[in-house]
């Protein structure tokens, strides 16, 4: 310990002088001096940098090596497919679906988990069957009830939503049964004191202090929604009105659309960058706000 | 006004007892109360009797572990009672409820969601108050704990003095028959603590609201109560009940030393359990 102090003591110093001064233009010296480093600059302009790095080198690669372009698309060949896509309504109508059933899957395992719960902090008989239920069905990949869906409900959307459901359940019921049994003791105690009901104390005091471990919840839960939904749109092929996604993906592999089975890709990943930036913004709003989140 | 949910019939009512005052608040009547530990009943508290007049402040004292956080939650309602009978305004404290607001010790009992104002304005709207009859009352008394510029903040934003002002300006806004205080000052420094302890002197006797005060300091203790009562090592009784008069609240003078002393020797007369007393006592 004492020997090893040193060594820290000096590392802890380099990198203290390593930090540079806050580059904020008021706190700057007289000549205003840029600082280029890539720790100065602004978050979103360094992200913007990646994936300008990351199509750079996509379009490198394809450039140089001569891949077969029937086994993998430039950057600007995903593009032009992009637009096209997306202006001749294909690739939009695609997204549509797939977002429409992502979005009733969500709704419904959502409701379902919050009853759940609720039920849960009631009773110990809820308690007892969220815990087994949760620990059976949660490492159960929901792709898997597929098959029984579709023999239940048929190839129609209820069957996807159905499955998608079954994916977004455990991971928010989970999570929001951990924020309710680690939630705050003394507010708990003051909720009561002030006079508060079981229905007042869960949705306007244990609620809000579940809500860090809620949002955690959600965001699981919309992952495994996307993947099970692409998934399922793979192996199901046109439900009622037409393909989503995942079928949009498999459909230009069918004719050999190479350029478009990277648009569908691209599609998904872009969607899922800008539901990470809505729950960035949401938790500003709420958990950051309030002290809840660091 | 807040008013205490309408008084039920049979279980709450205690029986009149022929002894008691007409002007009796509370009334702890060889009180008994314990935990189950691994299957095994400890007594915390052993039997425990006191009144409480109408407007009076009342602390309760006593080495660490005695009970009086335990007798402090039984009366607000956390709590069963293992044998006795606690009563305030004569109905037994069965349940927790607004007509006996409690200021806890931690900082968090605040609701972090909610700003200043609607920490104290939500607990009265919960209890019949329209929207903007129960802000301008939280107003009213945040004002006089010195948060008027503070409405808007959230929790986080505050130091620990000004979140235990919010909660005691929430317990009075809520206008209970009375006020219990769990060691509220006990994780501040001593300058807010002495700031706090003057406030809450000012507002006490503004609006003659009944208090049992819990602590372990004998010099908040003399500041603040009307009279002590000092408890015994668990499982606890009364040792005894301190009277401190107006001379005795000048801190320094003759009187204000002799109460001290006095109420040192009760507490140590057991010579254990009380450390954080004895450095108090001999500063």
């Amino acid at each position: 310990m004492s020997l090893s102090s040193p060594t820290e003591q000096s590392t802890i110093t380099r990198t203290e002088g390593d930090v540079p001064a806050p580059p904020s233009a008021d706190a700057a010296p007289p000549r205003s001096v840029r600082d280029w480093r890539w720790g100065a600059m602004p978050v979103w302009l360094r992200r913007v940098l990646v994936v300008v790095l990351l199509l750079t080198g996509w379009q490198l690669y394809v450039t140089i090596s001569g891949v077969n372009p029937l086994l993998f698309s430039s950057p600007a060949d995903v593009g032009r497919a992009l637009v096209a896509g997306f202006q001749n309504g294909e690739l939009l109508r695609a997204t549509g679906t797939t977002m429409r059933v992502l979005l009733l899957g969500m709704l419904f395992g959502s409701l379902i988990a919050v009853v759940l719960t609720t039920l849960a902090v009631w009773t110990r008989f809820g308690e007892d069957v969220l815990v087994v239920f949760s620990s059976m069905l949660n490492p159960l990949p929901s792709i898997a009830v597929l098959p029984l869906a579709i023999l239940w409900f048929g190839l129609s959307e209820t069957a996807l939503v159905f499955v998608v459901a079954n994916a977004v359940i455990w991971p928010i019921a989970i999570n929001v049964n951990t924020g309710f049994r680690t939630a705050n003791r003394t507010i708990i105690a003051v909720g009561r004191n002030i006079g508060l009901k079981r229905w007042r104390m869960i949705s306007e005091v244990l609620f809000p202090a579940a809500l860090p471990h809620t949002i955690s919840g959600v965001k699981t839960a919309w992952a495994f929604g996307w993947r099970t939904i692409v998934a399922s749109e793979l192996v199901f092929g046109v439900a009622g009105g037409g393909g989503g996604l995942g079928y949009f993906i498999n459909n230009s592999r069918y004719y050999l659309d190479i350029p478009d089975v990277f648009a569908g890709l691209v599609t998904i990943a872009v969607i899922g960058l800008l539901i990470d930036m809505v729950f960035i913004l949401i938790e500003r709003r709420t958990v950051v706000r309030w002290g809840m989140k660091t | 006004m807040v008013h205490p949910s309408p008084l039920r019939a049979d279980p709450e009512r205690a029986v009149p007892q022929p002894d008691e005052r007409p002007d009796t608040l509370l009334s702890v009547s060889h009180a008994s109360i314990g935990y189950w530990v691994n299957g095994t009943f400890a007594r915390a508290v052993a039997d425990v009797s006191f009144d409480v007049t109408a407007g009076e402040t009342i602390m309760l004292i006593g080495p660490s572990g005695c009970g009086k956080s335990t007798l402090l939650k039984t009366i607000a309602g956390f709590l069963e009672l293992a044998d006795g009978t606690i009563t305030v305004a004569g109905r037994r404290t069965l349940a927790p409820g607004p007509d006996r607001a409690v200021v806890f010790q931690e900082f968090d009992q605040l609701f972090p969601w909610r700003d200043v104002l609607d920490n104290v304005a939500y607990p009265l709207r919960r209890n019949g108050r329209k929207r903007s009859d129960a802000d301008q009352q939280a107003r009213r008394y945040l004002e006089m704990m010195g948060l008027s510029r503070a409405l808007d903040r959230h929790p986080h934003q505050l130091s620990g003095g000004m979140k235990q002002r919010v909660a005691i300006a929430r317990a009075f806004a809520l206008e209970p028959v009375m006020l219990l205080m769990d060691e509220p000052f006990g994780a501040l420094d001593a300058l807010t603590r002495a700031r706090l302890q003057a406030e809450l002197n000012a507002i006490a006797k503004r609006t003659g609201v009944t208090i049992l005060f819990v602590t372990h300091s004998i010099e908040e203790a003399i500041v603040l109560g009307d009279r002590v009562v000092v408890l015994t090592d668990p499982p606890s009784v009364v040792r005894e009940t301190v009277q401190i008069t107006d001379e005795a609240k000048v801190v320094g003078s003759e009187e204000y030393r002799s109460v001290r002393t006095h109420l040192g020797s009760l507490l140590h007369r057991d010579g254990k359990g009380a450390d954080e007393d004895v450095a108090e006592f001999t500063d």
